[in-house]
């Protein structure tokens, strides 16, 4: 059983292309370096839930289309909010490049399938909207890190207001992808 | 596969909710360091939410060639078009794949049959490669089309399109023979008969006859004797040919023409060649099939179309699909007709078909086409190279038995294969011969 699974990972892996197998392990690095930036901000880490990051990205660099994609994100998440005390820290930089990276590999891995070969056209529209996304990720950041020491009045409107919004983009954003075209 | 609206794809339902999760979490536990995690996600879905495509594109999947020769290769062209009317829409197909199955004895350019770009100028044309190593009809196609929109968010799959035949035709063996022909009855073709008549071979100058054309005239010699000459020439005729191909079975590995060939590639393969050279000569060739359903039977006929015409039929062969005894089937043969048996010999109905022919007075000639190396030992199965032997020495006396009765059985080497035999026949069919009716 064990003997045919690595048979047929092995043949998979020849069968992809180059482009592939470096979006592949993008997959594959994307997580760890995110999780290393928290075991930075936190200046500690746990070998269980490296281990558990480690077999989830071979299964989401094996499996682009796998769900298990959502899930990792959302543990690395938890371990942030959970282990990271200082909100100013530069790793949340690093991490949120990183999930982008793993996002964006896994959706371009699952385009045109293991052995689909990229067009020099395909990369281009991938990378520029890639830099837009880091570059707007960055840009929270530096927002982030300017109103993070700040003291707000009225917090509870912010919080309501903050709510309302991600509460009316969630709802834009279901209706806009569940519509029949 | 079925046409489909454009479908959310798992990283649009990973960015979604995974950024609004994180988002809802930074705002609940006022943690703005978590918004910038989420903040990728939440770009990449608000994104691709706003690019979604309105409207399904068209696709049009085409063969470049209905049909080819061995060895050559044609293109799978799937055009990518979008509806015109949306033009006024934002969203649109921006990456196309499509995955084209290799038929068998085909090699695909891209290796894999995947081909993808990006959607330019409201279309994309996409191409792959089928090149055909062995002849036959195979059915291509269709290919998967795939169309995704911006970050891959969503995904449209293409309506399933109908498969298209690709004939592939039978590279002809190299051949050419010098024999005469056996029994020239026609007045076409570049075989000499043994006549006087019209043709372009130059017989002799002779006296003026009654009924001999003015433009035949031999000037020069006339005026020298006094009295008219003419030229006269020898009638061109031609000769008609049957090839009975036995596709009875295949024997051997076929590994298309760039490697290995079976019996009914040899078979195949010589009988176009056989029709080749004699169709170029002017003569008629018929062609039939035994042991394989559908057309079977190629009228005789001359001219380069009718080459195009046997070569279809012989592409068409399914071996083994018939397997009923022919032996009582009537040819519907013309007397003086040439009879070329193409068999691996190995089932008795061919040498039986060969024997009721000749015993009526055919001129036959049987080619053997049997492969090297069929009696080379199976590792797996090791009674496999001993019953294979055994059957050859019973070939080998039903080869000898039916050389008793007249037919010549030649093995196929190409150029020159049928020479020695046919100029035998040729002496032989000038001698009175008693034939059982």
């Amino acid at each position: 059983m064990i003997a045919d699974r690595l048979d047929d990972a092995g043949r998979g892996l020849r069968s992809l292309t180059r482009g592939q197998l470096s979006l592949r392990l993008l997959v594959l690095a994307a997580p760890l370096v995110a999780l290393s930036a928290g075991f930075a901000a936190a200046d500690g880490w746990s070998l269980w839930l490296t281990l558990l990051v480690i077999v989830a990205a071979i299964e989401c660099a094996t499996r682009p289309e796998s769900h298990l994609g959502l899930a990792v994100v959302v543990v690395l998440a938890l371990y942030w909010l959970g282990a990271v005390d200082d909100v100013r820290t530069a790793w949340t930089l690093a991490a949120g490049v990183a999930i982008a990276v793993f996002h964006a590999a896994m959706a371009a891995a699952a385009v045109a399938g293991p052995a689909g070969r990229w067009s020099r056209a395909m990369r281009a529209r991938w990378l520029g909207r890639f830099a837009t996304v880091v570059g707007l990720t960055a840009t929270s950041w530096c927002l982030e890190v300017v109103l993070a020491g700040a003291q707000i009045r009225g917090t509870v409107i912010v919080l309501l207001a903050a709510m309302a919004a991600l509460t009316a983009t969630a709802l834009a954003l279901r209706a806009r992808s569940l519509q029949s075209p | 596969v079925t046409a489909s609206d454009w479908q959310p794809t798992v990283a649009h339902v990973r960015a979604t909710t995974g950024g609004v999760l994180l988002a809802v979490a930074a705002v609940l536990l006022r943690r703005p360091d978590v918004l910038v995690l989420a903040t990728p996600l939440l770009v990449v879905a608000v994104w691709s939410a706003w690019l979604r495509p309105r409207r399904n594109p068209g696709v049009v999947q085409r063969l470049g060639h209905q049909a080819i020769r061995e060895g050559e290769a044609t293109t799978w062209h799937i055009d990518v078009t979008e509806d015109p009317g949306a033009g006024d829409d934002l969203g649109r197909a921006e990456d196309v794949a499509a995955v084209l199955a290799a038929p068998s004895f085909s090699t695909l350019v891209p290796r894999a049959g995947v081909v993808c770009d990006v959607v330019r100028n409201g279309g994309l044309a996409l191409q792959v490669s089928v090149r055909s190593a062995r002849w036959g009809r195979r059915a291509v196609g269709p290919a998967q089309v795939v169309a995704t929109s911006a970050w891959a968010a969503f995904r449209w799959t293409a309506p399933r399109a109908l498969a298209r035949t690709l004939s592939t035709l039978p590279l002809p063996a190299v051949f050419d023979s010098s024999a005469p022909p056996v029994h020239p009855v026609g007045l076409v073709g570049l075989a000499r008969s043994g006549r006087a008549g019209d043709g372009n071979e130059f017989a002799s100058i002779r006296p003026f006859q009654a009924g001999d054309r003015l433009r035949r005239i031999h000037w020069p010699r006339s005026l020298r004797t006094g009295t008219l000459h003419v030229t006269s020439t020898w009638a061109d005729q031609d000769s008609h040919v049957v090839i009975v191909v036995d596709a009875l079975n295949d024997l051997g590995i076929s590994e298309g023409i760039d490697g290995q060939a079976s019996s009914l590639d040899v078979t195949v393969r010589a009988a176009g060649a056989i029709a080749e050279h004699h169709l170029h000569r002017g003569d008629r060739v018929a062609v039939h099939v035994v042991g394989a359903k559908g057309v079977v039977r190629v009228p005789a006929a001359s001219g380069s179309s009718h080459l195009r015409r046997v070569l279809d039929t012989l592409s068409a062969i399914e071996p083994g699909t018939d397997l009923r005894d022919h032996a009582r089937l009537q040819f519907g043969l013309p007397a003086g007709a040439l009879v070329v048996m193409l068999s691996p010999l190995v089932s008795p109905l061919a040498l039986q078909r060969a024997f009721t022919l000749a015993t009526r007075g055919m001129t036959v000639v049987v080619v053997d086409t049997l492969p090297p190396g069929i009696v080379e030992d199976d590792p797996d199965d090791p009674f496999h190279g001993l019953a294979w032997r055994i059957r050859l020495l019973e070939r080998r006396r039903e080869l000898r038995s039916i050389q008793h009765v007249g037919v010549p059985v030649v093995q196929w080497r190409g150029p020159g294969s049928l020479d020695q035999v046919l100029r035998d026949l040729s002496r032989h069919a000038a001698t009175p011969r008693m034939a059982r009716r």
